[in-house]
C-alpha cells in the first residue's frame, strides 16, 4: 500500500503553486495594461525606427512594417485584452447569471425549452457567434467585441447556473427558507447566489481566458477593434505577411496571448481547488 | 377548537397512483402527534400540505379555524410565523454560506417580526441547550447534533403554535438521537408537535397519539400506548412485528 | 481461524482513525461491530479484506484464510477477496452498475469464482446457476429479476440481489456493513431473516456491521464496541447489552433501551 495523504499541506502547496504562477502572469499583464494609460515608451502611431528591424536597445522587439515600435503595440494589446476580457464576462455573467436563475426557477416546460436553446447556442463555436453578433452591428468597436463576446458567452454561464441554482434549490434550507416566510427575490440573493458564486466565479476565470483568445481571433479576422487600437490579434495579423523575414513580429504577440491565456488558466485551475477543498470541508 | 385539522385530503401527481387518499386528523393546541409511515406511505406529501408547499386535490386543511389557503398573504404570514420545521438531514437544512446567527434570523427578518432580534436569537440558542456565543460560527464547524440543534433553534426563535419534524432524528447517532429527543419533549410543552417518523420507538418516547399511514392511507390512530399495546390493523401489527428490540436470555 | 486482525491501525496522513484494534472470527461465527459515526467500524471492515480507499493506510497484522492483508499488493489479495470474503453495502443502488441487468451483475462473480474453482461454466448452465441465486436470495419471479435493471427494483430487493453477488463468490465470510440502514423496518426484518438463514446453510461466518443496536442483538453471538476508532468493550451479546463495562457501552444500551421500554408502554 502507498502512502498517500488526503487534504493534507502537500496538497495546499500544489495549488498555491498554480495560484501564484496565474497571479504572477495575470498581475504583469494588469500591471502593463494600466502602466499603458499613464505612460508608453513610444507614441504607439509615430513611425520611430526603420521598417522590420529586429529586437535593439531602442526597440525591445524591434518594429512593424511600417517602422511603429512594437513593445509599445504590445503594452495596449496587454490593455484591450484585459478590458475585452472583463467587460465579455461582465456581460456573459451578467445575461447568463440572470437567465439560468430564471430557467431554474421556471415552469417544466419553459425550463425545457429554455435549457434546448442553450444546449444549441452552445453547439455553435463561441467566435462564430461572436462574429455574427460584430456583423449584425454597423461597425467593429472595441465595445461591439465586448458585447459580441459577452453574448457568446453567456449561454455558458446560464447553463452552468442553472444546473447549479437546480442543485441548492432542492436543499432542505431553501424550503426552510419558504416556510420561513422568504420572498423567491430574496432566497435567490440570500441563498442561491451565495452558494453558487465559489464554483461560478472558476468559471468566470476561465471564461476570461475564452474571452482575450476570442478577441485576438476576432481582431485578425478584422472583426475586432478598429487601429488605432493595437490589439494582439491585429498585430498578429499585420505581422503574417512577413513572417519569414521578421518572425519576432509574429512571435512576440503570440507570447504575449499565451502567456495571459495560461494565467488566467492557472489562476482558475488554482481557485478551483480551494473551492474543492473549502466543500471539502463540509 | 384544534390547531390544526385536516379534513378528508387527497393529493396525486398527474397520471399516477394517489399519494394521499381521504386522510383526516386533528393536532389541538398541546398535542404531541407521532405520524409513522414507511417510504411511498406520503407522509412528507402530507407535510408539504400542512405547510402550503403544495394544495390538496381534495379535502380542507384548517389552522387556528382558517383554511389554510398559499394564495392569501396576510393569512401566509400569519402562519408561517406559527408553524416552523425541523428537518431530518442537518446538513442540507442549514444554509453553509450563512452564520448561526444569520441561520435563525432568517425568520424574523423574513416575516418582518419586530423586537431586539439579537436577544431572540440567543433566547433560542439558549432554549435549544447551544452557548449563545457561538452565534457567529458557520454550520461546517458543528457536529451532526449540534446542527440539528441549530435547525430547530430557528423553527421556535418566532415563537410558533406549531412545530412539524420530518424524521427530524433519524440521521443522528443513538446517543445523540436522545438528547434531541428530550429536547424536543421539553419543547413540546409549549406548542404543538406533529413529529414525522417511521421510527416508532422514538414516537412511542416523545408522542401522546399516534396515526400510523400505509399508501397514503390512515390505518390506524389513537392513544400511542393503546395502539402499541393492542395494534389492531394488520399493517400495525406487522410494522410492530418488525422492529427489532434488545431481547435477552433474562426475560 | 478464518480472520485475525492483531493490533490493526489505520490512518490518514497524522489522522489515526482506527487504533490498534485486535479480533478473530472463526469458521460460522458471528461478530457484530457497533459503533456510532466517526467509530472507524466500516474502516476495520475494509481494513480487514484490504480494500482501503487511497489515501488511508493500515499497519497491523490481518490474516483473512491464512492469507496476510496489510502491506501485499492488490494482485496477490484478488485472489483472496470474493473467496474470503465478501461485503454487502448499506446503499444497494451504489454497489450494483445501473447499465448492468441483474442477471448479467450477478453472473460475472458466479463465472469468477467457478472459473476459479476449476471448474469454468458458461451459457445455460451459468444463467441456470444465476436463477437459482436469485431464488435462494427469496426473490420472486427470477426471470423477471434477472433482466431488470437495478433502478427497476425496489430499496429490499436491490439488497437482496447485492447480497446474491455475495453469495456468487461462495466466501467463508459474509461482511454486512449497515445492510439494513437504508431500508424501511418491515423490509428491514425481512433482510435480517434471510441474512440470519443464509449464514446458517452455508456455514459461513458473519462480521455484521451496524450503529442499531437491537438489529445486531437479534443477528449476532459476540459484539465489539468501537468508539473513535478504539475498541472500548467486547463480549457476548449478553454479557455486553446486559451488564456494560464501559460508561460508553452503557449510555448507547441506556438510550436503545429507553426507546424499547417506551413501546412496551414503559416510560
Amino acid at each position: 500500500m502507498t502512502i498517500t495523504q488526503v487534504g493534507s499541506p502537500s496538497r495546499g502547496r500544489r495549488h498555491s503553486v498554480a495560484l501564484r504562477a496565474g497571479a504572477l502572469l495575470v498581475g504583469m499583464h494588469v500591471f502593463v495594461g494600466l502602466l499603458t494609460l499613464v505612460w508608453l515608451p513610444y507614441d504607439p502611431n509615430a513611425f520611430t525606427g526603420g521598417r522590420l528591424e529586429g529586437a535593439s536597445l531602442q526597440h525591445m522587439v524591434g518594429t512593424d512594417r511600417l517602422g511603429r515600435d512594437l513593445f509599445t503595440q504590445l503594452m495596449i494589446g496587454s490593455r484591450i485584452a484585459l478590458q475585452v476580457g472583463t467587460g465579455a464576462v461582465a456581460v456573459g455573467a451578467f445575461i447568463g447569471v440572470t437567465l439560468g436563475i430564471l430557467a431554474a426557477f421556471a415552469s417544466k416546460w419553459l425550463d425545457d425549452a429554455l435549457a434546448a436553446t442553450l444546449d444549441i447556442l452552445i453547439a455553435f463555436p463561441t467566435l462564430l457567434i461572436a462574429m455574427l453578433v460584430v456583423a449584425a452591428s454597423d461597425q467593429a468597436s472595441l465595445w461591439s467585441a465586448i458585447l459580441a463576446l459577452g453574448i457568446a458567452l453567456s449561454a455558458i454561464v446560464a447553463r452552468l447556473t442553472r444546473i447549479l441554482a437546480k442543485r441548492v434549490l432542492v436543499m432542505d434550507y431553501i424550503t426552510a427558507a419558504r416556510t420561513s416566510g422568504s420572498s423567491w427575490p430574496k432566497i435567490v440573493f440570500i441563498h442561491v447566489l451565495p452558494n453558487i458564486w465559489p464554483t461560478l466565479s472558476v468559471n468566470f476565470a476561465l471564461q476570461f481566458g475564452l474571452a482575450v483568445i476570442a478577441e485576438a481571433s476576432l481582431s485578425y479576422l478584422g472583426l475586432g477593434a478598429p487601429p488605432p487600437n493595437a490589439s494582439w490579434g491585429r498585430i498578429l495579423q499585420e505581422a503574417q505577411g512577413t513572417v519569414y523575414t521578421a518572425p519576432l513580429g509574429a512571435i512576440a504577440p503570440g507570447i504575449a496571448l499565451v502567456s495571459l491565456a495560461i494565467g488566467v488558466n492557472l489562476l482558475a485551475d488554482g481557485l478551483r481547488e480551494r473551492v474543492d477543498d473549502r466543500l471539502g470541508d463540509r | 377548537m384544534s390547531l390544526v385539522r385536516i379534513d378528508r385530503v387527497s393529493f396525486g401527481y398527474a397520471g399516477g397512483r394517489p399519494v394521499l387518499e381521504d386522510v383526516s386528523l386533528e393536532i389541538g393546541p398541546g398535542d404531541t402527534v407521532g405520524l409513522v409511515g414507511e417510504s411511498g406511505s406520503g407522509k412528507t406529501t402530507l407535510l408539504r400540505l400542512l405547510l402550503g408547499l403544495a394544495r390538496p386535490d381534495r379535502g380542507k386543511i384548517f389552522f387556528d379555524g382558517t383554511p389554510l389557503d398559499p394564495g392569501n398573504r396576510s393569512f401566509m404570514r400569519d402562519f408561517r410565523r406559527k408553524a416552523q420545521i425541523v428537518f431530518q438531514d442537518p446538513y442540507s437544512s442549514l444554509d453553509p454560506r450563512q452564520n448561526v446567527s444569520a441561520i435563525i434570523a432568517e425568520p424574523l427578518r423574513s416575516l418582518r417580526i419586530a423586537g431586539d432580534h439579537a436577544g431572540m436569537i440567543s433566547d433560542a440558542l439558549e432554549a435549544v441547550g447551544l452557548d449563545p456565543n457561538v452565534a457567529g460560527r458557520y454550520p461546517h464547524q458543528f457536529s451532526g447534533g449540534q446542527r440539528q440543534r441549530i435547525a430547530i433553534a430557528r423553527a421556535i426563535v418566532a415563537g410558533p403554535k406549531l412545530l412539524l419534524a420530518d424524521e427530524a432524528v433519524s440521521a443522528l447517532d443513538l446517543t445523540t438521537r436522545v438528547r434531541i429527543v428530550d429536547l424536543m419533549s421539553k419543547l413540546s410543552r409549549n406548542m404543538s408537535l406533529l413529529f414525522v417518523s417511521h421510527d416508532i420507538g422514538v414516537v412511542a418516547a416523545l408522542c401522546r397519539s399516534i396515526v400510523i399511514l400505509e399508501s397514503g392511507r390512515v390505518v390506524e390512530a389513537g392513544d400511542t400506548a393503546a395502539v402499541l399495546a393492542d395494534p389492531q390493523h394488520p399493517y400495525t401489527q406487522r410494522l410492530l412485528g418488525s422492529v427489532p428490540r434488545l431481547v435477552f436470555e433474562e426475560h | 481461524m478464518l480472520l485475525e486482525m492483531d493490533r490493526v491501525s489505520v490512518r490518514a496522513g497524522e489522522k489515526i482513525l482506527v487504533s490498534d484494534l485486535s479480533m478473530t472470527l472463526d469458521r460460522g461465527e458471528r461478530v457484530g461491530l457497533i459503533g456510532e459515526s466517526g467509530s472507524g467500524k466500516s474502516l476495520t471492515a475494509l481494513a480487514a479484506t484490504g480494500l482501503l480507499p487511497s489515501g488511508l493506510t493500515a499497519s497491523g497484522s490481518v490474516l483473512l484464510g491464512g492469507q496476510q492483508v496489510v502491506g501485499v499488493p492488490d494482485q496477490v489479495l484478488d485472489r483472496v477477496r470474493g473467496t474470503g470474503a465478501a461485503i454487502v453495502f448499506q446503499e444497494p443502488l451504489s454497489a450494483l452498475d445501473p447499465l448492468m441487468t441483474v442477471g448479467m451483475q450477478i453472473a460475472e462473480p458466479l463465472a469468477r469464482r467457478a472459473r476459479r474453482n476449476g471448474a469454468p461454466i458458461t451459457g445455460t448452465r451459468l444463467k441456470e446457476a444465476v436463477l437459482e441465486l436469485i431464488d435462494d436470495v427469496a426473490l420472486p419471479d427470477e426471470r423477471r429479476i434477472a433482466r431488470a435493471y437495478p433502478h427497476e427494483l425496489s430499496g429490499g430487493q436491490r439488497q437482496r440481489v447485492a447480497i446474491a453477488m455475495a453469495l456468487a463468490c461462495e466466501p467463508d465470510l459474509l461482511i454486512a456493513d449497515e445492510p439494513t440502514t437504508a431500508l424501511d423496518v418491515t423490509t428491514q426484518a425481512e433482510i435480517l431473516i434471510l441474512i440470519d438463514r443464509l449464514v446458517q446453510e452455508r456455514q459461513m461466518a458473519l462480521l455484521f456491521i451496524s450503529h442499531d443496536l437491537p438489529v445486531v442483538a437479534n443477528t449476532v453471538e459476540r459484539v465489539m464496541v468501537l468508539r473513535l476508532g478504539e475498541a472500548v468493550e467486547t463480549g457476548t451479546v449478553s454479557e455486553v447489552f446486559n451488564r456494560p463495562q464501559h460508561d460508553y457501552t452503557k449510555s448507547l444500551v441506556a438510550a436503545a433501551k429507553r426507546f424499547d421500554a417506551a413501546m412496551e408502554g414503559r416510560t
